[in-house]
């Protein structure tokens, strides 16, 4: 089990509201792809999960977000949050590799949290290296500074360093927006692996993306969840008018401005 | 069309010039130093004490000013690093808003603008209280039965005053390294569950250590400089005064006065007791030169760094 529920989630900054009336119930062992253009607060979404949020000044969440049926926000004190966020790994559009070693990148977060010996750490280390397909790559300088690997290799070094923590759900926020299509097939590849145990929720601008990893995708539309469904379904049969549009790379910026949902 | 391009052509002159005079002035500066300063510099004059007052012939050498700027320079630095640190960090993660942390701004801008002559006087009326006797030496009556109070200038007193000349500049250095810690750090160790303080102490101030350590080197180079501070929390001796010989005799030397390269330069010079123009202009060369050293190691360091990244 490591579902995730929306109900009637409405986000916002300030006065400025993101999000309103979300619901949404993402399926265990599933990648859900969270699209829509730019803006429409499906990143504020993702980001409400682990409550990363909690750290921008005037963030008001109304609604519940439930994980394993656990409501997120009813935690009050800053030790349950911090617990909570060992549980979700998440991987951010750009990587965001320490300023150290690959190796102290790996072990650094399991050293802190599960306080174990620094040899099982490493040996975790190496079998997160080798199940993201980064172990050939860097085996011969596992101790060279982390920030010299490529992009494509620092991402997956990420994604390994969240497997780090015993986290079966993942959020991910563009995570191949940056890269070279062959760093994202090399991605995409590990997501088919990574699902069989754990629950990926990815926002994405790369529509096909959405279409090739995907299991479910959601729209969102000026802070508005437009529809939801099976990949394939809405994909080929989409319900909404915008939707067909947006699916279809037919939307674009100057008629969005002019659209509105009521 | 013409008038505009005159004009563009006057500023472009006038900036110039503005730039040529900054240029000169500073190569005259270093060119007078080294010319008048030169002559005098051997390792005798590294080497040997002061006279017990510039006023006699030569003032001596510069052994213990030198020793004394770099004594001065570590005490107060080693006091401030922590205390800057720590505001720094405040202002940069725990309180970035609101109006305390426009107070605490607001205090830091206030005492960065007080001078350093003031702070040290207020210095010596602080360190003249009998309880903080143990900082310098105690001034006793006419039977020196009873401390009346404390004498109020020693390396000690002097460090800790120079600390505070230099927090506002260290903290402002340090908070600016500290805000430029990329955004993704930051959410990257929050996100792996991280309390705040061990993302301050295991990311942000590794990440930001460049700027850090920039900060320690402005403020070294600032407790170097000052004179205003050593003239009047470290006393006006020349010599070490402290039990002798003052380098088996720390624990007294850094409670009793001294003199530091500023002052020896002051006493040297027609300004003070001395007319040994010759001898403040060598005292000022050596100065300089450490003054240079110290920030060539920071852009060193500073290199390295980069090259890193």
């Amino acid at each position: 089990m490591n579902t995730v529920e929306f109900q009637n989630v409405g986000a916002q900054y300030g006065d400025k509201a993101v999000l309103s009336g979300i619901e949404l119930e993402i399926p265990a062992n599933s990648i859900y792809a969270l699209i829509g253009p730019s803006g429409c607060g499906k990143t504020t979404l993702l980001r409400s999960v682990n409550r990363l949020n909690d750290l921008i000044r005037g963030f008001i969440l109304t609604g519940s977000i439930m994980v394993d049926g656990k409501s997120v926000y009813s935690l009050k004190d800053k030790e349950s949050v911090r617990i909570l966020r060992r549980g979700i790994g998440m991987i951010f559009q750009k990587p965001n590799p320490l300023p150290t070693s690959i190796m102290k990148n790996m072990t650094i977060p399991y050293l802190e949290h599960v306080r174990s010996s620094a040899k099982e750490a490493r040996e975790l280390a190496l079998e997160r290296l080798k199940l993201v397909g980064l172990y050939n790559e860097i085996k011969d300088r596992l101790d060279a500074p982390a920030i010299r690997l490529s992009g494509g290799q620092q991402q997956r070094l990420c994604i390994a360093r969240s497997l780090m923590l015993p986290s079966n759900l993942l959020l991910m926020d563009e995570p191949c927006s940056a890269l070279d299509p062959i760093s994202t097939y090399k991605i995409e590849e590990i997501l088919f692996e990574l699902k069989k145990e754990r629950t990926i929720i990815m926002v994405t601008h790369n529509i096909e993306q959405a279409r090739r990893v995907s299991d479910y995708t959601a729209f969102f539309y000026n802070g508005v969840l437009v529809e939801s469904g099976a990949t394939h379904n809405m994909f080929a049969h989409p319900q909404h008018d915008y939707t067909q549009k947006y699916v279809s790379g037919r939307m674009i910026e100057s008629v969005l401005q002019e659209v509105h949902i009521s | 069309m013409k008038h505009r391009r005159i004009n563009s052509m006057l500023g472009e002159a006038y900036s110039w010039i503005a730039v040529a005079v900054m240029v000169a002035v500073c190569l005259l500066i270093l060119l007078t130093v080294i010319i008048a300063g030169k002559d005098q510099i051997s390792w005798r004059f590294l080497t040997t004490i002061p006279s017990a007052s510039a006023a006699d012939m030569g003032s001596g050498g510069i052994s213990t000013p030198l020793i004394g700027t770099v004594l001065l320079t570590l005490i107060g630095i080693i006091i401030a690093i922590p205390l800057s640190l720590a505001t720094s960090v405040y202002t940069s993660f725990y309180r970035t808003s609101g109006a305390a942390a426009r107070g605490i701004g607001l205090a830091i801008d206030i005492l960065s603008g007080v001078p350093t002559i003031v702070i040290a006087l207020f210095a010596l009326a602080i360190f003249t209280n009998p309880q903080l006797v143990f900082l310098s030496t105690p001034v006793q009556n006419g039977g020196g039965a009873i401390i009346e109070r404390a004498y109020g200038r020693s390396f000690l007193v002097a460090g800790i005053t120079m600390a505070i000349m230099i927090l506002p500049a260290v903290v402002k250095s340090m908070t600016e390294a500290l805000r430029a810690v990329p955004r993704s750090y930051i959410d990257g160790a929050m996100a792996l569950g991280a309390d705040k303080w061990r993302m301050v102490t295991k990311i942000a101030v590794p990440a930001a250590s460049r700027g850090i350590v920039t900060g320690i080197v402005l403020g070294m180079g600032r407790i170097m400089g000052d004179t205003a501070i050593v003239w009047l929390a470290l006393g006006g001796t020349l010599r070490m005064t402290g039990q002798q010989p003052w380098y088996f005799n720390m624990a007294d030397t850094l409670r009793n006065t001294g003199s530091t390269l500023t002052s020896y330069i002051y006493y040297a010079s027609p300004a003070g007791e001395g007319q040994n123009n010759d001898v403040a202009f060598a005292a000022s060369l050596v100065l300089i030169v450490i003054i240079l050293i110290l920030n060539a190691i920071t852009a060193l360091l500073g290199g390295l760094g980069s090259s890193r990244r």
